[in-house]
């Protein structure tokens, strides 16, 4: 038994050297900022019945349809919610991950369903390095959205 | 006449151990004397809770936490006295007591194994001796508890082979993944008798008596042939402790705090991570008979944890009782009650590996889901049981439950809310149960259950009926038949019918047989083989959770009972090498298929989780558990290997959330003096599979790799004080036990405890 004593000094050092899960080792993050730009003013909003959110999006992978959306939800980068009814906007998002982003602009819900999300503005896509700041300019459109979902078959 | 009819009655064990000790009342007075000793352990040691009997009589008491022991009332004569205990090898001398002399006995007890040969088990329904039990079975006894400061059941379970714990979930062989708490596919029971909480029906493991435990036994594999639903995996069952014989008063404090996390990134996210995190409590018991036939223990506990994340701050009050009342020295009556609050912060996912210690959030379309949730709960439990013994060979119980609970979401400044926001639920019910000894060797066990559950929550799915209250009632009657053959070979036959109301339309029936064969190969060696189905009917939580806050969920109010099917092949040895060293092994093969297996899952269609009946999966594997104990030096060594292979039938891929390997591992060593020195190691591998769908939603969320957990302590006692310091986690190892929660970093406990 006298062995015990440094058995366990032994297996302490040895399991001190593991300390298992830990941060990525550079936090790969980088931020976008942006202004948006709405045609034809106020007059253009749609109507409050069909506005329950709007808010900048940015994705990863050119989505085929909604239900795209949740195969990877963590991917989805989005602002706080945008203003309504207003000329112009801006908004901001901190700690995005630093990559390239295919498909971005500014997304309506147009009913209480949750997939009932629409693009109004896109802008081609981007790559956020990092530790910079992507700056971007979108035009939206509430009565000239982008076709959605996309073609994916190009 | 007398002596030997109470003898047959005391063959039935553990419940009628009272009922043993109140016939000594009834013998004669006349020409009496008294035995007193005390019991020491081969370091000197005053040894608490060992049983002193006086051979082919009635006559026995406890030792008390000096480990004094006085049998009163003793006839004069010659007597064999043996002194007894779990983990002890029993001694045994003879003495001659004298009508109006005091007669002093004291004993040594050496160490033997941490589950002796006289350890008695009664998850089977029926008490036996440890070795004889045909099932796998591990047993945690009080000392343990005391000495890891445990103060939770789920901290105990972390420690049992075979068991992997997913955060308050218990996993019994892989018996389970992840499921948000929901649905417990292991059986808790507490004196026999089924606790699971009405809400969730998962496991109160916060809400339990933990300084009055007498051992805590787990039944590994399915026992629905006893106990119904939810016995899939497996069964806990608690005994509480009996009153003793003399006053006993316990106090015990403890304080220490969560080391800050190594890792600058994390600790830069939160303000409280910079600085050590406390937590401490204490608790108060005290136990004494009152009179003749009254006794009684009580104790109240408080614990206040600062909480190593942000928003996990709880704190928690809890009061339990147990009182026992022997009208005639055939009767007993119990009444086991108890009472929990509890209001926590808690935390239910991280916002991704760079920000482990702050909760996350996910928003998407006007849903705004937080990864921590606050409340304030309330849990109450009364047990009342009456037990009668009609003859020598036959007895009966019976019980009662009332289980409640009532939980209200705080407001900001930690007001609760009105309950109508939250859950309150009551799940009541009883049972009578025979036990009749047909002729020696043969014996047969029956009963009837019945069950009700009643749950209104504002998390459920709203009913279309006037009320919203959920239930559930379950009506059940068991038999099982044990026969001995041939002196060497046991075989027990079960048989449970269960009827399950889920609505008003349709009711769940399941019949659940079980098949036992035990052979006695030596004193000490037994094979054992199993068959066994089990079942559990879906948690009403699961049916009917629908749920925007904390991750969209959605009811699912058609799904169907889950299957289980058990094979196991087992050995079980107890020796003894160079007199000195005890050992005890248990080997188990074991092959369990599982069909409906609840899981939460995304469903597109319907924008949110949603349990369904996802699978039907194979586990395979192997267990083998190994304790040595030298009697001269006062060392134990315990160690456990668990394999799995978890299959998932549909898929053809591993069973997700599942370990390969576990590992456990501990000795306690004595250093010098009072001191000895303790240490746990326990290793899981990383499951080759994780939840994708809940890794689609919160960040990192598949980051679940093995876990490699030190426990180290070092303890000094005297007389009636003991002094421990705990280093849990002393590895400094980071890990999760469920998704996207970082457990406990490295924390120091000191601990004191006095027997007043």
């Amino acid at each position: 038994m006298r062995v015990l004593p440094l058995f366990v000094v032994s297996l302490l050092i040895f399991l001190g050297c593991d300390h298992g899960l830990a941060p990525p080792a550079v936090e790969p993050v980088g931020a976008i900022r942006g202004s948006i730009s709405y045609v034809g003013g106020q007059t253009a909003w749609p109507s409050r019945d069909s506005l329950f959110d709007l808010r900048f999006f940015a994705l990863p992978f050119v989505p085929c349809d909604t239900l795209d959306l949740f195969r990877d939800f963590n991917q989805l980068v989005f602002s706080d919610r945008l203003q309504y009814w207003t000329d112009t906007d801006s908004f901001a998002v901190d700690s995005v991950d630093a990559q390239y982003y295919l498909y971005s602009g500014v997304a309506q819900q147009f009913s209480r369903n949750l997939f009932d999300w629409r693009p109004v503005g896109l802008v081609d896509m981007y790559r956020v390095y990092i530790g910079e700041v992507v700056e971007l300019a979108i035009t939206a459109d509430f009565n000239n959205p982008p076709l959605f979902p996309p073609d994916c078959k190009q | 006449m007398m002596y030997m009819s109470v003898n047959v009655i005391c063959r039935w064990g553990m419940p009628l151990a009272g009922l043993c000790l109140a016939l000594v009342t009834q013998v004669s007075r006349a020409q009496m004397g008294t035995v007193v000793g005390t019991v020491h352990d081969a370091m000197g040691q005053p040894l608490p809770h060992i049983s002193v009997v006086l051979e082919s009589t009635p006559l026995g008491t406890a030792t008390d936490l000096n480990g004094h022991y006085r049998i009163p009332h003793v006839p004069a004569g010659t007597y064999i006295i043996r002194a007894s205990a779990v983990g002890f090898q029993s001694q045994q001398q003879t003495i001659t007591v004298v009508a109006g002399e005091e007669v002093k006995m004291d004993f040594v007890l050496h160490v033997q194994t941490l589950w002796g040969d006289e350890t008695l088990v009664t998850a089977t329904r029926r008490t036996q001796r440890f070795i004889e039990v045909p099932a796998s079975i591990s047993l945690v006894m009080p000392r343990e508890i005391e000495t890891r400061n445990m103060l939770s059941l789920d901290e105990v379970l972390r420690h049992v082979s075979g068991i992997k714990m997913a955060d308050n979930q218990v996993s019994v062989r892989g018996s389970s993944g992840f499921s948000f708490n929901t649905g417990s596919r292991v059986l808790l029971l507490l004196d026999g008798m089924p606790l699971l909480t009405p809400d969730r029906e998962g496991i109160p493991h916060d809400a339990l008596p933990m300084s009055q435990i007498a051992r805590i036994e787990v039944v590994k594999g399915p026992s629905s042939v006893l106990y119904g639903s939810g016995a899939l995996g497996g069964v806990i069952n608690i005994i509480t402790k009996d009153y003793p014989e003399t006053p006993q008063t316990t106090l015990r404090f403890f304080g220490g705090v969560y080391e800050p996390v190594r890792y600058k990134l994390w600790r830069e996210q939160w303000d409280g991570a910079d600085n050590p995190r406390r937590f401490g409590g204490g608790s108060f018991s005290h136990a004494r008979r009152l009179g003749s036939k009254h006794g009684f223990w009580l104790s109240i506990a408080c614990h206040e944890d600062q909480g190593f994340t942000n928003s996990s701050k709880a704190r928690d009050l809890d009061m339990f009782f147990k009182v026992q009342w022997r009208p005639k020295s055939t009767a007993r009556f119990d009444l086991l009650g108890g009472w929990t609050w509890r209001k926590s912060d808690n935390f239910l996912y991280w916002n991704g590996a760079h920000d482990t210690l702050n909760p996350g959030e996910l928003i998407f379309g006007g849903v705004e889901a937080s990864g921590t949730s606050d409340n304030q709960t309330n849990h109450f439990s009364l047990m009342p049981s009456f037990t009668h013994v009609v003859s020598e060979s036959f007895f009966y119980s019976v019980k009662a439950r009332a289980i409640g609970v009532v939980i209200q979401p705080l407001e900001d400044d930690g007001t609760p809310k009105p309950v109508a926001e939250g859950t309150a639920g009551v799940r009541y019910g009883g049972e009578l149960q025979a036990n009749w000894m047909m002729r020696q060797g043969q014996d047969l066990t029956a009963g009837v259950t019945t069950e009700q559950l009643l749950i209104e929550s504002n998390f459920f799915q709203p009913d279309t009926a006037a009320t919203a209250v959920r239930s559930q009632p379950e009506r059940a009657a068991f038999l099982q038949i044990e026969q001995t053959l041939l002196g060497r070979v046991r075989l027990m036959a079960g048989l449970r019918y269960d009827t399950y109301r889920i609505d008003e339309i349709n009711i769940v029936r399941k019949l659940s047989p079980k098949l036992n064969v035990s052979f006695r190969m030596a004193e000490g060696f037994t094979v054992r083989a199993t068959y066994g189905q089990g079942f559990r009917v879906p948690s009403v939580s699961e049916r009917f959770v629908n749920n925007q806050s904390y991750l969209p969920i959605v009811s699912n109010f058609d799904l169907r009972p889950e299957l289980s099917t058990s094979y196991e092949l087992g050995f079980r040895g107890q020796m003894s090498v160079a007199q000195r060293i005890a050992v005890q092994t248990d080997l188990a093969l074991f092959w369990n298929d599982y069909q409906r297996l609840v899981e939460p899952k995304f469903i597109a269609h319907e924008q949110s989780f949603q349990f369904v009946n996802l699978t039907k999966a194979r586990i395979r594997g192997l267990e083998a558990n190994f304790d040595a104990a030298n009697t001269e030096k006062g060392w134990l060594v315990s160690g456990s290997y668990t394999f799995l292979g978890a299959e998932d039938l549909i898929d053809r891929t591993p069973l997700v959330l599942r370990s390969r390997h576990l590992f456990k591992a501990g000795f306690t060593i004595p250093i010098f003096g009072p001191l000895s020195l303790g240490i746990d190691y326990r290793f899981a591998s990383a499951p080759e599979r994780v939840d994708s769908d809940f890794s689609r939603f919160v960040r990192d969320a598949n980051l679940v790799g093995p876990r490699k957990v030190v426990d180290a302590r070092l303890m000094a006692r005297w007389q009636r004080f003991s002094l421990t310091l705990l280093i849990d986690n002393a590895g400094e190892y980071y890990y999760v036990e469920r998704p996207a929660i970082l457990a406990s970093p490295r924390h120091f406990t000191l601990k004191m405890q006095a027997h007043l």
